[in-house]
């Protein structure tokens, strides 16, 4: 019956003043800490995963961003309407290109193709994205942005843009 | 694209990837270990008074303790000031991610801080503080008050409960603040692509020279909080703090030996490259500032201060200098893992450069900054928690 003794028992937990403030100020804090917690991870957070592996987000973002309107039409809906030109293009140096990497997002000219007519980039700053110097580019790939070559004309002036080793104004390389 | 890309493209050697040609790990993230390496090392120096029980270092117990909590409160700013939205540092305490390694030292840290120095700081000091709350006026007296958490129990049943506390805290410490450091040795030694990185002794090594450069930190603290105080060095505690300095060195240096002896030994894919990285690229921050003015110079100041040739006032001396080159040489050392080890292509056939700019984020100027600033919270809270042993007022009067 000894060891049932409540006193004793009591006595073995009491804690002292300091001590069981100091742990309430950690309780505290573990507490708040869990309620801001709940109230800053989204709902939706790691939904869609049952470990820590992968997809570590807002699960709703995904449901957002697929409600987002399209704005890219893609190289083989082109081809629907423009055989030609993705043939032409298909041949030349520029054949791994998408269209719309020049003419613009274009969804909205394959929905209603007579209003909406893409945009076309021609400045040289569009071919400067590739073609400016950078070592790390492989050898042999064209790097003209000097001011050499082309004397601040627009590439376009003379190089067919859908392939370039075709000049305009009938040159030849 | 960024001026310090294009700086760096100009400087690129050989044949390197993309992604490599800007050194993104910048001097901040060289900081951060050293900082946090400073932390481990001080507490580390804390707990030869209380575990070890060597009677000689007392003196320097609470400033170590103090020392580990300033440089412990700035550890996380050179990587929040990396990260750039300092904001999102606490995503990984919001949504805790158990498998990343990065995300590790967010818990590491947060354990070593509530865990560990607040608990040990706390109840070392709270005789002190009921003491001055009672003495003090004013807003000290009033932070005092606060502080007590209005239990002015110091009868010698609480001071001892209270020590047991402590004792408790420092055998999980201990541990704690090898974990602390080991944490940021094995964040560099797990990355499996980098040969300058990749190696299980890294955690080891990084702890070694925490513990040196720790060592010196609050040696040099000691000597300069006495003379600025304008009271006598003590000297057994000067020279026993320089012998385990000098012990921590030697383990260190072989740890570093070890480490080179089995990377040329073994000749793994990607030695030449490492060969250039020390002898070229690095010459000077590994070679002459990490390897000679880093480790064998102090090393050897300090074999000599042992000897007891010299006098202590000149071996005082000695020890200044010593450890400020240790300072310096182990900053050298976290500069060269971190910043070495980006610098060498994972071609092995080419190398970028490193360039740090004066101003503004990743810079030279904010990493100064972030490295003053444990001093000055340093100097706070000796002021309000003066780790000095000396006698209350009513002490002072039964002493006379």
């Amino acid at each position: 019956m000894a060891l049932f003794n409540s006193e004793k028992l009591c006595e073995g937990i009491t804690m002292r003043t300091a001590t069981k403030r100091f742990l309430l100020i950690y309780l505290t804090f573990i507490v708040v800490f869990l309620a801001l917690r709940a109230i800053i991870v989204p709902p939706s957070f790691g939904e869609l995963t049952d470990d820590y592996t992968y997809r570590w987000f807002r699960a709703d973002s995904v449901r957002e961003i697929m409600q987002l309107d399209m704005k890219f039409a893609s190289k083989e809906m082109c081809a629907g309407c423009h055989k030609d030109k993705v043939e032409f293009l298909n041949r030349g140096a520029h054949s791994t290109l998408s269209c719309e990497t020049c003419h613009g997002p274009s969804i909205k000219h394959v929905q209603n193709p007579g209003d909406n007519l893409p945009e076309i980039d021609t400045s040289r700053a569009l071919c400067k994205l590739c073609h400016e110097y950078n070592p790390t580019r492989p050898e042999g790939f064209p790097q003209k942005f000097t001011d050499e070559h082309g004397y601040g004309r627009l590439c376009v002036d003379c190089h067919n843009p859908h392939s370039p080793w075709v000049f305009k104004g009938g040159v030849e390389q | 694209m960024s001026e310090i890309l294009w700086q760096a493209l100009q400087q690129v050697q050989g044949y390197i990837y993309p992604n490599e040609v800007e050194v993104n790990w910048s001097v901040l993230i060289a900081l951060y270990p050293y900082i946090t390496g400073l932390v481990a090392g001080a507490f580390i120096v804390a707990s030869l008074e209380r575990i070890f029980k060597v009677e000689a270092v007392k003196p320097t117990y609470r400033l170590a303790l103090l020392t580990a909590l300033a440089f412990l409160l700035a550890a996380p700013l050179p990587l929040v000031a990396h990260l750039g939205h300092m904001e999102r540092a606490l995503e990984i305490m919001m949504t805790p991610h158990l498998t990343s390694a990065m995300a590790g030292f967010g818990f590491v840290y947060a354990w070593y801080l509530m865990a560990v120095l607040l608990f040990e700081l706390y109840f070392d000091y709270r005789r002190d503080i009921v003491m001055w709350a009672q003495e003090k006026t004013g807003i000290k007296g009033f932070i005092y008050k606060i502080l007590t958490l209005g239990d002015y129990d110091i009868s010698e049943n609480a001071v001892r409960a209270d020590n047991r506390i402590v004792n408790i805290v420092t055998v999980i410490g201990l541990p704690s603040a090898a974990f602390l450091h080991g944490y940021v040795g094995f964040i560099f030694g797990s990355i499996k692509a980098n040969v300058w990185w990749s190696s299980p002794l890294m955690p080891i090594i990084f702890l070694f020279s925490a513990m040196v450069s720790g060592i010196a930190l609050v040696l040099l603290i000691y000597i300069a909080s006495s003379y600025i105080r304008g009271v006598e060095l003590d000297r057994a505690c000067t020279d026993t703090l320089a012998n385990y300095l000098l012990y921590a060195y030697l383990l260190d240096l072989s740890l570093e030996f070890m480490e080179l002896a089995h990377l040329f030994y073994t000749q793994e894919e990607g030695i030449d490259a490492i060969r250039i990285l020390i002898m070229d690229k690095m010459f000077w921050t590994f070679i002459v500032i990490q390897i000679f003015l880093g480790t064998l110079v102090p090393i050897g100041l300090l074999i000599f201060a042992r000897t007891g040739i010299v006098k202590f006032n000149i071996r005082k001396y000695l020890y200044i200098f010593a450890t400020v080159l240790t300072l310096i040489g182990v900053f050298a050392m976290r500069w060269n893992v971190v910043i070495g080890g980006q610098l060498i292509s994972k071609t092995y056939l080419g190398y970028s450069t490193y360039i740090m700019p004066l101003f503004g984020p990743e810079s030279i100027s904010l990493a100064l900054a972030i490295w003053i600033l444990p001093f000055i919270i340093l100097a706070i809270l000796v002021k309000l928690l003066p780790p000095w042993e000396e006698p209350h007022e009513w002490e002072r009067v039964e002493l006379e």
